[in-house]
């Protein structure tokens, strides 16, 4: 993620305020149940319990579930942007990683209609924005499940640190999902924490007239009765943060490279210039890149052009970023390029197993801006270091990147020692 | 956690070990971290055990001071 200069201003004295309902430093992942053998019986009886309402991350104790592992999430939405409508059906195909009586997803807002559990009605109650799900018979650790929800609504955003709204949000022409750490709770239940990692199919239904982009490779479109059907394919893990939809009018340019599709989106807002210009390189950008860091690691390229105000930042979704026009305003503009790039190596394809270390992220991405800064022909990466070293604020050195937003966690190093 | 340190310091912590393995060693780091890890997740710890494992080189110090430290590190130097 990069923020505009703008987006800067808004975080300073926001530097430290990560640790959002931090409840210790070494919280384990929920355990798994026990199975207790029953006494007088000739097989132990399984104990099915209710999974975990998050994952386990210190920085974001609701963030994510427990109790099971998502493999695919299938997607099928309709918004109808005149009535900030969307109505959608999810499909999650999991593995039970405990004996569950019930499970959670996140979902945010929204109104759920039904929901299935391997074909069968399940129960299901709404906690804040927790979806509990109770299937008519326990899930058996180690075996697959697949759940389907119904639900229908007007979006809402969600508040998110620093980057102010993130998730759904209604545009003058359409929509944006989009934001870090949370965002796709707002448009469909799913474990949302980058630990679970899943393969995404999106099929986004909208009026004729309008994009809907997503990530992956594009999958065509069908139009019937005044509504276009996109379909897109991530076929390799995705974080939850780094799926996204972006609805309205933009320019496109398909093309392929190295036999992988390239799909970009300007906003019609802009008029065709540096923007343009810049998401065009983004292949040459990636080559450069792959050159440092090794093979590409996805099926698709591309980039979208947002110009809503709210938006302001770029962010790495995955094969296919988001940036802000803001970037582009000064001319042309590949650092930022180079940066959320780089993350498709270092956040996507390596993601996070824990918030904590949003710096493996960060920290590569911008050495990714300074090596393409010296490639071509700018500052070279040891000019960079000097600058940061010698000009950083006081609170850069008091801030650990390691462990950003929760000083009483820096100092319980957990690596091992080896050397 | 979105804050100044992470992408300027981080990327300072990068190129602090870029100096201190030389550039043979932190080209490797670079390219087999993605690939040891692709589509999967990762820690810190675990990035730490392999910039050590492919330099050869005690690194704890050097990422002590970058990644835990809460005030400027001394230059890097070559290990």
């Amino acid at each position: 993620m990069t923020l505009t200069r703008r987006g800067l201003r808004l975080c300073a004295g926001l530097l430290v305020t990560g640790a959002i309902g931090l409840t210790g430093c070494g919280a384990d992942p929920a355990k798994r149940a026990a199975v207790a053998p029953a006494s007088g019986s000739p097989t132990p009886a399984r104990v099915f319990k209710p999974g975990a309402a998050g994952i386990g991350d210190p920085y974001f104790p609701t963030y994510g579930n427990g109790g099971y592992d998502v493999g695919r999430y299938a997607l099928k939405v309709r918004y109808d942007p005149a009535k900030d409508r969307l109505t959608g059906t999810t499909t999650v195909q999991a593995t039970a990683t405990m004996d569950l009586s019930s499970f959670n997803l996140d979902l945010a807002g929204l109104t759920v209609r039904s929901v299935t559990v391997d074909g069968a009605p399940a129960g299901h109650a709404r906690k804040g924005d927790e979806l509990v799900i109770t299937p008519a018979t326990g899930l058996t650790s180690g075996n697959g499940f697949i759940a389907e929800i119904s639900y229908d609504g007007e979006p809402r955003a969600l508040k998110n640190e620093v980057l102010g709204e993130g998730g759904f949000l209604h545009t003058d022409d359409g929509a944006i999902a989009l934001g870090q750490p949370e965002s796709a709770s707002t448009w469909f239940p799913v474990n949302d924490h980058p630990s679970d990692k899943a393969t995404y199919d999106v099929e986004i239904t909208v009026p004729d007239g309008l994009t809907a982009v997503s990530n992956g490779v594009p999958r065509g479109k069908t139009s019937t009765g005044g509504w276009t059907t996109w379909k897109w394919a991530e076929g390799a893990p995705m974080a939850s943060y780094l799926s996204t939809v972006v609805i309205g009018k933009f320019r496109l340019k398909t093309a392929d490279h190295h036999g992988r599709p390239v799909f970009s989106a300007v906003t019609t807002d802009l008029p065709e210039g540096a923007a343009d210009r810049s998401i065009a390189r983004t292949v040459e950008v990636a080559d450069y890149l792959e050159s440092v860091f090794g093979p590409y690691p996805f099926d698709a390229y591309g980039g979208v052009v947002v110009s809503d105000t709210r938006i302001r930042y770029a962010l790495e979704t995955q094969s296919r970023p988001v940036y802000s026009a803001g970037f582009f305003r000064r001319g042309e503009n590949t650092q930022v390029v180079a940066h959320e790039l780089a993350h498709q190596w270092f956040g996507n394809s390596v993601a996070l197993e824990r918030w904590q270390d949003i710096w493996l992220n960060e920290g590569l991405a911008t050495y990714a801006e300074w090596l393409w800064a010296e490639h071509t022909g700018g500052s070279t990466a040891q000019r960079a270091f000097d600058l940061g070293y010698a000009r950083s604020s006081g609170q850069v050195w008091r801030t650990p990147p390691a462990g950003p937003g929760s000083p009483t966690c820096s100092a319980s190093r957990s690596t091992s020692a080896a050397g | 956690m979105f804050g100044e340190s992470v992408y300027q310091r981080g990327g300072m912590t990068v190129h602090a070990l870029r100096v201190a393995v030389g550039d043979q060693a932190f080209f490797e780091i670079l390219k087999t971290w993605p690939a040891e890890k692709r589509d999967a997740n990762a820690t810190t710890a675990e990035f730490v055990d392999l910039a050590e494992r492919i330099s050869g080189k005690q690194l704890d110090r050097l990422f002590d001071a970058w990644l835990y430290g809460t005030e400027r590190p001394g230059q890097p130097r070559p290990l």
